[in-house]
């Protein structure tokens, strides 16, 4: 129930435009829906794992109503995500990828979805959920890992 | 999508998912593809966002 209120909620507040804006609906939707299958098939919690995917990229939204003529030269959707992050460093001054996991924080976002949205978006940092729960040879999967085959999915698909 | 364009796509993405010890069978993923790009479409086209 709170994914599909989230969803109404964002679709209401980010109408798109253009079809650089559609694509990236399509594209936080697919991810969604791509991260609930793969989570129920590894029996993780499907709900949490829907918001992952609707969410990790929510600061690219942002940057869209900030300055729709700055978004536009952004480009055509997609491209990889490295590339678009260092345009939006040049044209924005900062990315999507901070403004992000600035929202997760101050939304409150559960701690499970926050921390596989900044360990996706920010490699470099650890993720602080244990890979593995009970032996080092067969680590557990974590929703972090759902996120990423699904995000590389839908980028393929799109 | 055509099946040589998802079969493409599920070899790919089972490099990925297996590295991320990610259960994700080729038969399974076959399947889902077209079904998650549906589904996607239908969500955007309910919600007015296409």
């Amino acid at each position: 129930m709170s994914s599909l209120i989230t969803l109404i909620s964002l679709s209401k507040i980010f109408t798109p435009s253009t079809q650089f804006h559609r694509n990236l609906w399509i594209h936080a939707l697919q991810v969604a829906v791509a991260s609930r299958k793969l989570a129920h098939l590894n029996k993780l919690n499907t709900e949490q794992s829907y918001l992952t995917g609707l969410l990790h990229e929510i600061g690219r939204f942002i940057l869209l109503m900030d300055d729709l003529d700055k978004f536009n030269a952004l480009g055509a959707y997609p491209t990889s995500n490295q590339e678009l992050m260092i345009k939006e460093h040049e044209i924005f001054g900062h990315t999507s990828a901070a403004i992000t996991i600035a929202l997760l924080k101050s939304w409150s976002i559960p701690e499970p979805i926050s921390q596989a949205i900044t360990h996706h978006l920010k490699p470099e940092t650890e993720p602080r959920q244990p890979r593995s729960k009970f032996t080092q040879a067969a680590p557990s999967v974590t929703l972090f890992d759902v996120l990423s085959v699904a995000d590389d999915l839908s980028l393929l698909a799109l | 999508m055509d099946e040589t364009e998802i079969k493409r796509l599920v070899g790919k993405i089972l490099t990925k998912a297996g590295s991320h010890g990610l259960f994700a069978a080729p038969a399974f993923l076959a399947k889902s593809l077209p079904g998650i790009i549906e589904e996607a479409a239908d969500l955007a086209s309910s919600l007015g966002l296409s």
